[in-house]
């Protein structure tokens, strides 16, 4: 099969789904779909390296790929250094109101499961790009704080700082967006 | 998975977002087309580069061979072309001497009686000279600045109609080759780094160019392979490679063809850049033996050039690795450390080179010499840390060195 036919095949397969972890990564749309065409670049470039080992190793070979083009990008351009994350002050008015209490958590459960993803992904977002970054590492590339703090160079504990405050100030918008739409669920 | 009980919404917001695209503009594929035919462009370009200079210059080798093949071929019957004279009156030469006089009617000769004589005519030759070129150096003892261009040019030229006489007198009207005293080997002693050709291309950076590397190349490794481990967020910086060698050389006798070989050390450095300006150092030292095949396309009296087509094996025999750890990821997303890296995990390495040499007679015995060329690095299985002779195995090198006369 020729390669360029492959390229298509694959591209209509699963670009939107390689553009939607770009997004998860950077915010912006443009950029996002730029990152997503280098790394489709590097996927047309390597595709004869690739081994097929069963159903979804391409598509899990793709997004390998594609998230290390966005981690790359940020690295490169040292966004995950001079982001401008949430000051502690800022962090505990945002945090410390009476919306987030223990039993919050099991609403938490079905509010994600009833918002729609579009609003998940704008939460996710909205989050701080070294909270962003982490929160995506942890969650959904499955890596553990060891390896992301080795990755971004940053200390194992300030990963796990950076993913619990990722997930508090998620919890809070999730709980707000329930509590205004509350009419809409039920 | 990472995620504890605590966490069931996390782990329920993974689930629905596992699968979440995003809407995709059809037109975008025809820009990823654009962007790749652009890419492509380049790559070929560079190919193209590179092609242009070896076939260039493997055409200035062979225009070489060839002009000094029909050069040596028009003058076959040179009387004492190639015969070199030391500061002692010993003959030397680097292919044998042909000393001929032809008379085509006294050219059949009974072959027994001529051995003989030619064997009776040789030694008298060399035992004249010697006597010849000693009276010679004591009559002008002052005059004789031993290096003085003038002093040497004379002596050679005076032993040189000596020569001519002696050998009219015993073989005029014969066509004859007389093989004199000659040294066959030499040794030499090389050292140079490494050029490089590097055509390495990035996301959204090219790097297209052709030169010497001692700087940074920028190279960043994303290799995604299935097999090979899987280096994220690291610069590799390739210094030059350091050669050292130890050669000898075999002149095969009657051919201008030489035979070279020896062992040579070459020092590698890879220094390892990290994010968050984590950086680490990483040197190979690897002995070689090298193996070349020679062919003297001009031989003067102070100055001879070849070329010169080998191969060399190398082995690495120590890695030393300072700085911070370095991780990289296996495709089984298991993390390995690039400092655990010993000899044993480097393989052996087979190459081949070609090189354009000029040597410079410095003393009787003694010749400098400058060898720009070639070499290909075959591919190898996959080591820890990436090296720059898999990364460019089209390459470029500079050697130089000295070579005595045994």
């Amino acid at each position: 099969m020729n390669k360029n036919k492959i390229l298509e095949d694959i591209y209509k397969r699963y670009a939107g789904r390689m553009l939607s972890i770009c997004k998860r990564y950077v915010v912006d749309e443009n950029l996002a779909m730029d990152l997503m065409q280098d790394a489709y670049i590097q996927i047309y470039k390597h595709l004869e390296t690739f081994e097929n080992r069963g159903e979804g190793s391409m598509k899990a070979w793709m997004e390998k790929i594609t998230v290390n083009t966005c981690l790359q990008y940020l690295r490169k351009k040292d966004l995950l250094r001079n982001s401008k994350d949430i000051s502690e002050d800022n962090y505990s008015i945002i945090t410390n109101d009476n919306i987030i209490e223990k039993n919050s958590i099991s609403i938490l459960e079905d509010s994600v499961k009833a918002i729609p993803k579009e609003v998940l992904m704008h939460f996710i977002e909205k989050l701080p790009t070294g909270y962003r970054t982490v929160f995506n590492m942890y969650v959904f590339e499955n890596m553990s704080h060891k390896e992301i703090a080795l990755r971004l160079g940053i200390k194992e504990k300030s990963s796990s700082s950076q993913y619990f405050r990722a997930k508090k100030l998620l919890a809070k918008m999730i709980l707000v967006y329930k509590q205004h739409n509350t009419e809409y669920y039920e | 998975m990472n995620n504890n009980k605590q966490d069931k919404w996390v782990n329920e917001l993974k689930q629905r977002l596992d699968n979440y695209s995003e809407s995709i503009d059809e037109n975008s594929f025809v820009l990823l087309k654009k962007k790749i035919d652009e890419q492509n462009k380049i790559n070929f370009s560079n190919k193209r580069k590179i092609i242009f200079w070896s076939s260039g210059i493997a055409a200035i080798g062979l225009l070489f061979l060839f002009l000094t093949m029909f050069h040596g071929f028009l003058n076959n019957d040179l009387n004492i072309q190639n015969i070199d004279f030391n500061r002692s009156g010993i003959i030397q030469t680097r292919r044998p001497a042909i000393i001929a006089r032809i008379n085509p009617i006294k050219q059949i000769r009974d072959m027994s009686n001529r051995q003989n004589r030619m064997a009776n005519i040789d030694e008298d030759i060399i035992n004249n000279l010697s006597e010849h070129s000693s009276k010679e150096r004591n009559a002008n003892v002052k005059e004789d600045n031993n290096d003085s261009p003038r002093s040497a040019h004379k002596n050679i030229a005076n032993n040189s109609e000596y020569l001519q006489g002696n050998t009219s007198q015993y073989i005029e009207g014969n066509t004859e080759k007389i093989y004199v005293h000659k040294r066959n080997y030499s040794i030499a002693l090389i050292t140079g780094g490494g050029a490089m050709i590097n055509n390495s291309s990035n996301l959204g950076t090219n790097y297209n160019e052709m030169r010497f590397c001692c700087n940074m190349l920028n190279f960043d490794n994303v290799l995604y392979t299935n097999n090979n481990p899987v280096y994220t967020d690291y610069d590799f910086d390739y210094k030059v490679p350091l050669t050292f060698g130890l050669l000898l050389r075999n002149n095969i006798s009657g051919t201008r063809f030489a035979l070279e070989s020896g062992i040579q050390m070459t020092k590698m450095s890879t220094n390892i850049t990290g994010s968050e300006n984590r950086s680490a150092n990483c040197d190979f030292i690897y002995v070689g033996l090298p193996i070349r095949f020679s062919y003297n396309i001009i031989s003067k009296p102070k100055f001879s050039s070849y070329i010169s087509l080998g191969f060399t094996i190398e082995k690495c025999i120590s890695t030393n690795y300072k700085g911070e750890d370095m991780i990289y990821f296996t495709n089984e997303n298991k993390v390995k450390n690039m400092s655990e890296i010993t000899p044993q995990d480097m393989p052996w390495q087979l190459s081949n080179t070609l090189s354009f040499g000029v040597q410079g007679r410095l003393t009787s015995s003694a010749s400098i010499f400058v060898e720009p060329g070639l070499i290909y690095y075959y591919k190898t299985k996959d080591s820890l840390i990436p090296n720059m002779r898999k990364e460019y195995p089209f390459n470029m090198n500079m050697m130089f060195g000295i070579r005595f006369n045994l």
